[in-house]
């Protein structure tokens, strides 16, 4: 289950009535809309294109978009995952624009490993990330994976959507969801991996400047 | 026994907490794979906790901004035009027009005046502008219902609104009976309880 939306403040109305209201051009619901949602949608947008100010613009496209058709939607399906596929298309075409390898999930996924750096030597037992991670490191790990593992994970693991939701908003199948999810992950662990590896790297060489006379 | 690649495709299950023979046989004599899973289950964890992030109030402004110039947006209206929106501009009843316009002429013009001597008795009657409001909002509300829980909500609301507002305006005019501005805002006070009263019932004739 997606993570709650933030709570209802006092004044506000249920969500199904700021929609009807805003498919009228009511300003009010208009603002309830954004307000409740788009903390959600700005986090996985400039968690995708990794700059404030384009992340700005690309938010208020999404919304834009989302005002403009919000007519059409009849409640088929949640408004947020609704909202989120707007967004994620969004996204999505601004990273094109930027001739940026997007894979479609339905693609087959070795397109997208080819794409993303040499295999590492799987054959022997890989040390433990230190009992913890460090939520800075995870961010950079984060920003590093492939746009289209990066966009199922952000919307998984960090936005709490299920893969059927994932699905829908990115339109593939819940079997590619799942893998793209695996694999992003996989690849997190070998990106953390390689940030302990430099740290204790410098940290030896701080060490050794340290003990020379 | 399963290898280790062949692990790989239930590793995902195994975190969502579905736990098969295989895996489980596989993880007991596997420290590579044990390994691996311990460590994506703490990166799940810390994802589910990485914060989520506010934009600046200029993308609402600016959002705005587009939505008003696209005519995406109705203009802000206060109370009394929101009333007027539930409920469409219909003549008033000629009782509600008559006796507005002659509350108008006695709060407006003065005691002093010909017609307001033509009232019953105390020419300030706003006692009987009153009474007879109240009576017609005892007649509304045992003869009108509105259906949409919502439009009964807010006519409620702003019943009571329109009295407070005849409250207040009917104190000032008996601290200082030569209160002109007192005497306006009652009678718009009592114009606007008329026109609520009537909407009403124009409402319910529409079968709202």
């Amino acid at each position: 289950m997606a993570r709650p939306r933030r709570a209802a403040e006092g004044g506000e109305i249920p969500e199904a009535e700021a929609i009807r209201r805003a498919q009228g051009g009511d300003a009010e619901a208009f603002e309830q809309l954004y307000r409740q949602h788009s903390r959600r949608v700005y986090s996985v947008v400039l968690r995708m294109v990794g700059n404030p100010a384009e992340a700005e613009d690309l938010t208020q496209e999404a919304f834009l978009q989302l005002f403009r058709k919000i007519h059409t939607f009849r409640g088929d399906a949640a408004f947020s995952t609704w909202l989120h596929r707007l967004a994620v298309n969004v996204v999505l075409m601004r990273l094109r624009k930027k001739a940026l390898p997007v894979t479609s999930l339905d693609e087959p996924a070795d397109a997208e490993d080819e794409s993303s750096g040499p295999k590492r030597d799987v054959g022997a037992a890989d040390p433990l990330i230190e009992g913890s991670v460090d939520r800075v490191h995870l961010e950079r790990a984060v920003a590093e994976l492939p746009p289209g593992y990066r966009m199922v994970f952000l919307l998984h693991d960090v936005q709490g959507y299920e893969h059927n939701e994932i699905a829908r908003i990115m339109d593939c199948s819940i079997g590619n969801s799942k893998s793209q999810l695996h694999k992003a992950r996989t690849r997190l662990r070998e990106i953390l991996k390689d940030f302990e590896r430099d740290r204790a790297r410098q940290q030896r060489l701080e060490d050794s400047e340290k003990a020379e006379p | 026994m399963i290898r280790c690649d062949e692990f790989d495709v239930y590793a995902p299950a195994w975190l969502e907490g579905e736990r098969t023979p295989e895996a489980a046989g596989h993880l007991q004599s596997c420290t590579r794979c044990s390994a691996k899973l311990a460590d994506l289950a703490l990166i799940v964890s810390a994802s589910a906790s990485l914060p989520e992030l506010d934009p600046p109030e200029r993308v609402w402004t600016s959002l705005r901004a587009q939505l008003e110039a696209e005519g995406l947006l109705r203009e802000q209206k206060g109370w009394l035009d929101r009333v007027r929106e539930l409920f469409p501009a219909r003549p008033r009843t000629a009782f509600a027009t008559a006796m507005i316009s002659a509350l108008a002429v006695v709060l407006l013009v003065g005691p002093q005046s010909p017609v307001a001597d033509k009232t019953e008795g105390n020419p300030w009657n706003l006692s009987r502008v009153s009474e007879t409001l109240a009576s017609e909002e005892a007649d509304a509300s045992r003869n009108f219902h509105l259906r949409d829980p919502a439009v009964e909500a807010s006519y409620q609301q702003n019943l009571a609104m329109v009295d407070n507002l005849i409250g207040e305006c009917q104190r000032k005019v008996n601290e200082d009976p030569d209160d002109e501005m007192a005497r306006e805002y009652l009678v718009s006070a009592y114009q606007q309880k008329a026109d609520l009263l009537n909407a009403l019932s124009e409402r319910d004739a529409m079968g709202d």
